[in-house]
């Protein structure tokens, strides 16, 4: 045969003896059996209930009660029946005997009733005051008063009287108590009352002095919600931006950091913009009041590049191209100005590398535009590098991104020729555009002294994270709500 | 980027094919649908390609894509009467000098058609005419017009009824109280010759850039029409006026040249003469990755709209007016690619072997962010832009003359890039008041000071009993981590409390501060509780 522990505390056992004998005991009995006050004794019967050995039952008894007004009138009588007793009479002269409440509740009642009309200010019975018995709902009051019970035929008017305030239901809560059949057999057997004491924590001292052995190591409820430990984590947004940067090391890019501030030299003209191009507005960027010390040595073949371009039979943009306006300082639009200075550093191919870092765009703040947020690029510089390499390349970054599905369309970018935009499905959300890529044009190449094609292609790194992170408003990400960063997982959910 | 509006009716006549098939294809040319309606869909196409800003511009361009006739379409226009010329005058050489013309005839407008025209001419303004500045376009009634016009310029006290007005208006009051006067004054404003085109009988057609007259307006019983396009460019005037006048032409209409005389040239526009450019299969096939035949780029080209030659290896493309995207022989092969499509290309992975490496500040940015982590502490991200009052005065810190500011802030809040990080921590704590204490975060993050960027990590902790020895056993740590020896000394940093504030020392050189934040500092950000701090330079 299976022993089944219980492991009773003292006040566990107390109650059982208590109950030992008897059907249910009600808390109040319960209590005074074991000599002990009620929430004690109920918080073992809990115990007890929690191990299977009592059952609790909340028993509810509904009792009517006169309130206050209701009292008073059982003792005085109903305002229409004290009315009543001095009909007729005018109304001018009800209100010099009476309360104004008295005269107006009777008034109504009395009509309701049928006991009594109005004429000409006049308030005159139907009947005699002795002839106008006395209604259910006055014995009723009478019954309450005296605290007897109500004959059932009468209930039926307590709902009104209940309307009337003159009677309200009370509750009444008792707790019943009654063994479990497990509860009874561990009950019949003889219970050490006096078992070992119980303690809440165990202690060095209890454990070096062999104490441990003595005591009872009080037992948890398993179930409880402890307080929340939080600890110290990295932001979400940052755990995307390494997975992403470890996607790149993993193809063998090297990763590369620049300045926020640019020459107009370098984040838009080396990259063949139209020094009239919308993009670099004031409406778009944003300028600053310095400008650069001086132009690289290769600015001149990028002037003739956009002036009529350059040697490489191309039309170029056609006007007159000037110096001043591109050694404006700019924060950077983009992280292409970093790439485009690398490879024309490093014009020797391979080269594949690769920039996550934050751009800045003149966009006033709403939930999805920012001044500032962060971009991603890789470059692929080799010779013999062609558009479907372009595609392998983007297929892979997107694949290992999490994203199973990646289409391509045309697409346009003023330093790339061909374009394209590649495009990743998401449930729900359909075919998504995650970005822009292309061949860098030759006129962006050329002049920088770079003879290998170059693949390009960038993403929004914040609106992937906010796809992932199931976000709605792009500011959470940079004006952080503490409590979402202590409650986010660590471990982002493959979500497609 | 313009949206274009194309009527489902109008789209399936002029294309000749049904609506869904079209829809279906259209992204695949290059263009993004924004909106699908009942009678219309709106689709956004890329600035490189103004001539597909209209119906009858995408109509055709699907009619060679959809291979419904691959046959690029012809134009013919009409040489222009003796009398149908225009002459520049006056000063205009100096304000406006470039303008070009075209008369169109036997016209059928209908409201789709004239809503069409009137979105192509405010479309091409922004786009290639940039906002009217290279290139703005008229279109006028030409049974109002007495032939021959000029091209002239005049005084601001020069007077006209302008478009949607019913008195004349001086240029000067133009420019200062028509709506698009006061738009458009800017590109005005270094010249006090302003430009004009008036008729035979002095009657004005339009003050370009600005504003039409009254006289010559269009409306939908027009069946003439004198388009003209000035502009400071003359490739981008010629190139505006062949879009329009070539949207035009999907609808039977005739059409006409005029005589542009300068003072030392004469020409007839519009010329919608295609030019021509030599591809190398073999170069295509190289950029693409995939070998194309003569017949695969022929194809393709054909498919997208232009007339084609081969001659061996070689093949002489027709570039047709309209497009004024084709800088280099590389625009031709994206468009073979467009024309072959996109999804028939194979994703290669090519076996270029390359080994990777992380950049230096990022290693050293992901150990200081595991020692905080360590710490308890959560990384927080703001913003770096921020502004003077935030960054200095609540901070009780003097400006300092390393700021890089922004000539156009987009905002009061956001006019200068930070040097140091404790502000943005500080409002971020002061934006999580509601949430329980204590609160620890840090960053990791650039600073930018005289135009140079540098790494700084910062730490916060808010809580009842902050004080500067759990600021002191931070950097005790954090330094320990990083293997460095430092030293402190006396700091007198105004946003920390006195006595209770150090300045960090690494090798004899001052790279940040500890300490507790200064209770009006506390107060500045609107919190109410003590809070310690560290900031330190790192690289």
């Amino acid at each position: 045969m299976v022993e089944i522990k219980y492991d009773l505390v003292p006040g566990e056992a107390t109650v059982l003896q208590a109950l030992k004998n008897s059907d249910e005991l009600t808390a109040s009995v319960l209590a005074a059996s074991c000599n002990q006050n009620i929430e004690v004794c109920i918080q073992s019967a809990m115990m007890l209930e929690q191990k299977g050995l009592v059952r609790l039952e909340n028993v509810v008894n509904e009792r009517d009660a006169l309130t206050d007004e209701g009292e008073e009138y059982a003792r005085e009588g109903l305002p229409e029946r004290q009315m009543l007793s001095i009909l007729p009479v005018s109304i001018s002269e009800a209100k010099k005997r009476f309360s104004e409440k008295l005269v107006v509740i009777s008034l109504g009642w009395l009509k309701r009733k049928n006991w009594a009309v109005i004429r000409k200010g006049m308030l005159t019975p139907t009947a005699s005051a002795e002839e106008i018995e006395e209604g259910e709902d006055e014995q009723v009051l009478t019954f309450l008063l005296n605290k007897k019970t109500i004959p059932k035929a009468y209930k039926k008017t307590i709902p009104e009287l209940v309307k009337r305030s003159l009677v309200r239901i009370e509750e009444d809560k008792t707790r019943i108590v009654s063994l479990t059949e497990a509860g009874l057999k561990i009950a019949s057997e003889d219970i050490d009352i006096d078992a070992a004491p119980e303690v809440a924590m165990l202690t060095q001292q209890m454990i070096t002095g062999c104490d441990w052995k003595k005591v009872k190591l009080k037992s948890y409820d398993i179930h409880i919600t402890p307080p929340p430990i939080y600890g110290g984590k990295l932001h979400p947004y940052e755990r995307i931006i390494r997975e992403m940067r470890n996607i790149f090391l993993e193809m063998g890019f090297t990763e590369l950091k620049g300045e926020t501030v640019q020459s107009s030299f370098w984040n838009f003209d080396s990259l063949f913009q139209p020094q009239d191009h919308p993009a670099r507005d004031m409406q778009d960027t944003f300028y600053l009041n310095s400008t650069a010390d001086e132009l690289p040595s290769c600015y001149q073949t990028v002037q003739a590049m956009h002036e009529h371009g350059g040697k490489i039979n191309s039309t170029g943009w056609g006007g007159s191209w000037s110096k001043e306006k591109a050694a404006q300082d700019v924060l950077r639009t983009h992280t292409t100005p970093i790439t485009i200075k690398y490879l024309a550093e490093s014009p020797v191919p391979p080269v594949k590398a690769f920039c996550i870092d934050r751009v800045y765009r003149r966009e006033a703040i709403d939930p999805t535009h920012t001044p500032e947020f962060e971009q991603l690029e890789g470059v692929v510089m080799d010779e013999g590098m062609s558009f479907t390499n372009l595609l392998g390349y983007l297929s892979e970054f997107y694949h290992r991104m999490g994203f199973k599905d990646v289409r391509f369309r045309p697409g346009y970018f003023p330093y790339t020729e061909p374009s394209v935009e590649p495009e990743v499905y998401i449930e729900k959300l359909g075919w998504v555009e995650l970005g822009g890529a292309g061949i860098f044009r030759k006129e962006v190449t050329e002049p920088l002294g770079i003879t290998s094609p170059v693949l390009a292609w960038g993403l929004g790194v914040s609106r992937v994270a906010m796809l992932k992170l199931k976000l709605l408003d792009l500011r959470e990400l940079y004006q952080s709500d503490i409590n979402w960063l202590r409650t986010s997982s660590v471990c982002l959910h493959k979500l497609y | 980027m313009p949206i274009v509006t194309l009527y489902y009716d109008d789209l399936e006549n002029l294309t000749g094919a049904k609506k869904e098939s079209i829809i279906e294809q259209i992204p695949m040319i290059g263009s993004d649908i924004e909106r699908v309606e009942e009678d219309h869909i709106d689709i956004e196409f890329f600035p490189n390609r103004p001539d597909l800003y209209s119906v009858e511009g995408v109509a055709r361009a699907m009619r060679n894509f959809m291979e419904i006739n691959l046959a690029p379409k012809k134009y013919t226009v009409t040489q222009p009467d003796t009398d149908m010329h225009i002459t520049l005058t006056g000063e205009i050489a100096n304000v406006r000098p470039c303008i070009a013309c075209a008369v169109i005839r036997n016209l059928n407008f209908t409201p789709h058609s004239i809503e069409s025209l009137m979105n192509l001419q405010e479309s091409l303004h922004l786009s290639i005419g940039r906002n009217r500045k290279k290139a703005s376009i008229g279109v006028h009634d030409l049974s109002k017009i007495t032939q021959p016009l000029t091209y002239t310029t005049v005084s601001s006290d020069f007077a006209f009824i302008p478009l949607d007005f019913d008195k004349p208006m001086s240029v000067h009051e133009i420019l200062e109280k028509h709506p698009k006067g006061v738009k458009f004054a800017h590109l005005l404003k270094h010249t006090h010759n302003y430009p004009l085109i008036q008729d035979a009988n002095h009657n004005v057609l339009s003050f370009p850039p600005i504003i039409n007259s009254e006289l010559t307006r269009v409306t939908a019983g027009t069946t003439e029409l004198f388009v003209e396009v000035t502009g400071l460019d003359s490739s981008c005037v010629n190139h505006a006026l062949n879009i329009v006048v070539t949207a035009l032409a999907e609808r039977d209409i005739v059409m006409e040249g005029v005589t542009v005389n300068n003072e030392t040239s004469t020409a007839v526009t519009p010329d919608l003469t295609c030019t021509g450019r030599i591809l190398q299969t073999g170069e295509a096939s190289k950029l693409l990755g995939i070998p194309l035949s003569g017949s695969d780029c022929t194809h393709a080209l054909n498919r997208m709209g232009f007339n084609t030659t081969v001659n061996g290896d070689e093949i002489t493309v027709e570039i047709p007016p309209y497009r004024s995207d084709i800088l280099h022989t590389y625009d031709l092969i994206e468009d073979i690619a467009i024309g072959y499509g996109y999804k028939n290309f194979p994703a290669q992975l090519p076996g270029t072997a390359t080994i990777g490496a992380r950049h230096e500040s990022s290693v050293v940015k992901d150990i200081l962010s595991e020692i905080m982590i360590g710490l308890g502490y959560l990384e927080v991200m703001p913003f770096t832009l921020t502004n003077e009052i935030t960054h200095f005065n609540w901070m009780q810190r003097t400006p300092t003359d390393d700021v890089v500011y922004v000539e156009n802030p987009i905002s009061r809040g956001y006019t200068l890039l930070r040097t140091t990080l404790l502000h943005g921590l500080l409002k971020i704590l002061a934006a999580n008041k509601h949430h329980e204490l204590p609160q620890k975060i840090f960053e990791v993050g650039d600073v930018v000071k005289n135009n140079k960027n540098a790494l700084h990590l910062a730490l916060v902790s808010i809580h009842p009993k902050a004080n500067y020895t759990e600021a002191k056993s931070l950097v005790d740590a954090i330094m320990r981590e990083q293997g460095q020896y430092y030293t402190v000394a006396e700091s007198n940093d105004a946003a920390f409390i006195p006595n209770r504030c150090a300045d960090i020392y690494v090798q004899n050189k001052k790279v940040g501060i500890t300490g507790e934040i200064h209770p009006q500092v506390i107060q500045n950000f609107g919190l109410e509780n003590p809070i310690i701090a560290v900031e330190i330079e790192i690289r």
